[in-house]
């Protein structure tokens, strides 16, 4: 029978063998595809011990089964292998939107097992079931942006390549993986590297089937879109406007009368993009005027996204001033996609005074510094890089960890001045791992290791970093206290969780969202005013596990979280509340096995589950509350003269965080001593087979 | 059988109703295309050609309007210098009162009762800078010129001033906002938030 909202198949591809294979999407039904698909076949045959660069470790790109089915906001790819940069090298997951997952789809596949290690660069090409491994000796060596020109042009201009950069060939534990010119996928660009695999391209001609009735899905669809705010479901704007109640500075939703994609030929009016009219969405985000300030709004040509996204986040900058460092005059990208070269610019940029850091200065640093990135294909740690190179450049570290002749070839005047072209220099010596410098692109943990980096390092909350196992904060104390706090401990790199984040920003007053935080976890209580903590509870342990568990869900349906869940929505009359079951509705019109909101739940925790007994089994041990869930001492004694839950410090309480940790442990039915799964829980999740094999190793608590 | 009399005083009741209603369209008219163009509207725009209403019956109309049950999107407010009238169809309440306040050039009470708000409801200090920006579009020597209005007056004192480490200038009131929170927040808008976007 053929599947709808799955295709039904999954491409396994041997690259030590050659063999190529398919198999039965609906096998991992239970795991509802891309995160979950990746989680479990790492489970199932990835064993502890393995390094990432080793054949032996598999990569898995895989969508879900919204993907292709035009549900807004839906053009995801999740990709899962063991993590270079992690301590433990512990199973991650990256993700990139753009159009990849959807072109895989209408190949017929849902999703791409990666193991073994080719000979030779290859090439993966896709078109429907035409899958054959490809000479990749052309593009090898070459920049991400030509690779995907070269391959699309040999696959025809429908067709999507996601490809690895020079950092990726060279193992660099920072490296990305990228499909279209900005849509990346942080960490795993070394895993391909290391099979010898420059890119896969991917083309198909077959739809996407749904099960629902058409009009049916129409009208979901429908009132899904009246739902939908700004990026980050933002649904107040950014300044007041005629028709809004509410307005907040941080909002996405700069769209405003005389507001323009300043270079569009001819400029583009967001006009004020009033809620109800739903030809304006696509104008609320006008993101480069709020990643760079006013000075990008005549640099706009307009904003692009992924498939399926009315929103589209990532702003298309036409600025010829770069040029005149010999790239192109045209950059895409978004958030810290642009910020975080910008950051490696530790002494400032050469036009930034005190109060102004949206200067063009900074405008065209971050434009060069994305296209040098995105090119070599480095990632940035969620932004760490720049503050790992602070440390090291603010303690004299580098002038005696580095040979002197390669630390006078460096041109610190560049740095020192402001001067962006420094940038060109730095990402051409990570990516081609050119001396001792480019360690700063094995990442945090490692770096500090092999660097001697002081206790200090860790400790002062300038250098960001969350975990000892080298990730920074990602909305973390600073978002909903202990919610932001314990979420950031579940993962073995940052986050990248947004769901609480897209509530507590959504712009609406502290009463109205804690009325509409008591409505789903249980209490106000769930939610604190920003900088204004108490202690912890168990309401926001339930807002701390549905904010992962939907961040989970979202990564295997695969949903934006950037954008998903609609808990809230622009509409007054509807007092700002969205829907919560929209996630199921989709999964179950579009799959046709009938889902409530609870059960779509349980599948994430499942998941959410599985990588819990996974990383368990990476790191040895069944104490997680002691051994993973940590965080630097940064968050606990910052503002020494403040206790904490005092008005006006974020700092958190040791005791209260572990309490914060037991509770959220115990929504999770994970044992409240160790954190680990009991099997009980395991047992409930369908996944005794995890239960058996964590006794047997010893991991199950007792 | 009703009498020619009767018959003619129903036909003026009749006349007078439709006058009536008609009157009542007019001034709903005037408001709702004001507004759709978010302008305002004042009770003296009544005295006014299309509407034309004698000084002694304008009140009187317009509660009438705000009874009609089809009219219920009408909000009207009392300004310093006039009654303000608009449609909460095109102009939000509190971007209404915003004008009211701009139109009576009470740029004072405009600044305080934005920045108390902002404290209250959100909570959240207030960015100077947003003075400048439209609807409100102060020129930089009337922001500052407000702004040192504030501490002349006693009963503006909750208003306080809070920088964050790059300068830039916030105003938070006291009566919602403790410093040290107001300070925190201030930081985090302002710097802390474009390092972890
Ligand atoms: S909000 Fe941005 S990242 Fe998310 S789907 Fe849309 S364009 Fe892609």
């Amino acid at each position: 029978m053929a599947t709808t909202g799955w295709t039904g198949k999954i491409l396994r591809v041997n690259l030590s063998s050659g063999s190529i294979t398919t198999e039965d999407t609906l096998k991992y039904k239970e795991f509802i595809g891309g995160m979950g698909i990746g989680y479990k076949v790492m489970w199932d045959e990835v064993p502890e011990g393995t390094h990432p660069f080793d054949p032996e470790n598999k990569i898995i790109f895989a969508a879900g089964p919204l993907t292709g089915t035009g549900v807004p906001c839906s053009g995801r790819t999740n990709i899962t292998s063991l993590l270079p940069t992690n301590p433990y090298h512990a199973i991650s997951d990256s993700h990139m939107g753009g159009h990849f997952s959807v072109r895989m789809k209408y190949g017929g596949w849902d999703g791409i097992i990666i193991e073994g290690k080719a000979s030779k660069p290859v090439w993966l090409r896709i078109e429907n079931d035409d899958v054959t491994i490809e000479d990749a000796s052309h593009v090898w060596g070459k920049g991400i942006f030509e690779t995907n020109a070269v391959l699309t042009e040999e696959m025809g201009k429908e067709a999507v390549v996601a490809a690895i950069g020079q950092a990726g060939e060279n193992l660099v534990n920072m490296s990305v993986i990228i499909n279209g010119a900005s849509h990346s996928a942080g960490g795993h660009g070394g895993v391909l590297g290391s099979k010898n695999l420059k890119a896969i391209g991917v083309n198909g001609n077959q739809s996407v089937g749904i099960a629902a009735d058409r009009k049916e899905w129409l009208e979901l669809d429908k009132y899904m879109m009246s739902l939908i705010g700004a990026n980050n479901q933002h649904v107040v704007p950014n300044a007041p406007q005629p028709w809004a109640e509410y307005h907040n500075p941080g909002s996405r939703w700069t769209g405003k009368k005389d507001l323009y994609w300043g270079a569009a030929n001819p400029p583009v009016e967001t006009g004020e993009c009033d809620p109800k009219d739903m030809n304006s969405v696509g104008l609320r985000t006008q993101k480069a005027v709020f990643d760079h300030g006013e000075v990008a709004e005549k640099h706009t040509v307009r904003m692009g996204g992924c498939h399926s996204c009315p929103v589209r986040c990532h702003s298309q900058l036409h600025i010829p001033k770069l040029e005149e460092y010999g790239y192109s005059a045209n950059v895409t990208n978004t958030c810290v996609g642009y910020f975080s070269p910008g950051a490696v610019m530790i002494n400032g940029i050469y036009d930034q005074d005190e109060d102004n850091t949206r200067t063009e200065g900074a405008m065209i640093t971050r434009g060069l510094g994305a296209q040098l990135a995105d090119d070599y294909g480095m990632w940035c740690n969620y932004m760490q890089l720049g503050r790992d190179f602070l440390y090291a450049y603010e303690n004299g570290i580098l002038e005696k960890v580095l040979p002197e002749e390669e630390y006078n070839s460096i041109e610190w005047d560049l740095l020192e001045a402001g001067d962006p072209k420094f940038l060109v220099d730095f990402y051409r010596r990570l990516a081609y791992k050119e001396g001792e410098l480019s360690h700063l692109g094995d990442s945090a943990y490692w770096i500090a290791k092999r660097w001697d980096f002081g206790d200090d390092y860790w400790n002062d909350a300038k250098y960001g970093l969350w975990s000892p196992l080298g990730f920074p904060r990602h909305h973390s104390n600073e978002t909903a206290g202990q919610v932001g706090a314990v979420i950031s401990c579940m993962f073995n790199r940052d986050a990248q969780c947004h769901t609480h984040i897209n509530f507590t920003g959504s712009g609406l007053p502290i009463d109205l969202q804690r009325e509409i935080a008591g409505e789903i976890w249980g209490s106000p209580e769930a939610l604190d005013p920003p900088a204004d903590y108490t202690p912890m509870n168990e309401y926001k342990a339930k807002f701390a596990k549905f904010s992962i568990i939907r961040n989970i869900l979202h990564d295997s349906l695969t949903l934006c979280n950037w954008m998903w869940p609609m808990v809230l929505s622009p509409l007054k009359e509807r007092g700002y509340r969205g829907d919560t079951s929209l996630e199921a509705k989709f999964f179950s019109m579009a799959t046709g096995y009938e889902t409530s909101e609870e059960e779509l739940d349980l599948a994430g925790e499942r998941i959410f589950t599985l990588h819990r007994a996974m990383t368990m089994k990476q790191m040895g041990t069944m104490d997680m509350r002691n051994k993973h869930d940590l965080m630097t001492d940064w968050i606990f004694d910052a503002d020494p003269e403040e206790e904490p839950f005092t008005p006006g410090t974020v700092k958190m309480d040791r005791e209260d965080m572990e309490l914060a940790k037991t509770l959220l442990y115990k929504e999770m039915g994970w044992d409240e001593t160790t954190g680990a799964p009991t099997r009980a829980t395991l047992e409930r999740l369908g996944m005794g087979y995890v239960a058996d094999e964590l006794e047997e190793k010893g991991f199950l608590p007792g | 059988m009703n009498s020619n009399k009767e018959q003619q005083g129903h036909l003026k009741d009749a006349v007078e109703q439709v006058e009536e209603k008609e009157i009542l369209e007019i001034l709903y008219e005037i408001i709702a295309e004001n507004s759709r163009e978010i302008k305002l509207t004042k009770r003296s725009d009544f005295l006014e050609e299309p509407a034309s209403l004698q000084e002694e019956e304008v009140e009187e109309k317009i509660n009438e309007l705000m009874d009609v049950k089809d009219y219920q999107d009408i909000i009207r407010i009392k300004g310093k210098k006039d009654d303000y009238l608009f449609s909460e169809e095109y102009i939000d309440k509190n971007y209404g009162e915003i004008l009211i306040k701009l139109e009576d050039n009470d740029l004072l009470t405009l600044m305080v009762d934005t920045v108390r708000r902002e404290s209250k409801i959100y909570p959240r200090p207030t960015d100077i800078r947003l003075f400048k920006k439209a609807p409100f579009n102060f020129t930089a020597d009337t922001l500052e010129k407000v702004k040192g209005e504030l501490q002349k007056h006693e009963e503006f004192q909750d208003i306080k001033e809070q920088k964050a480490s790059n300068g830039a200038v916030y105003l938070y009131s006291d009566k919602f906002l403790q410093h040290k929170q107001a300070k925190s927040l201030t930081e985090w808008v302002e710097v802390l938030q474009r390092q972890m976007p």
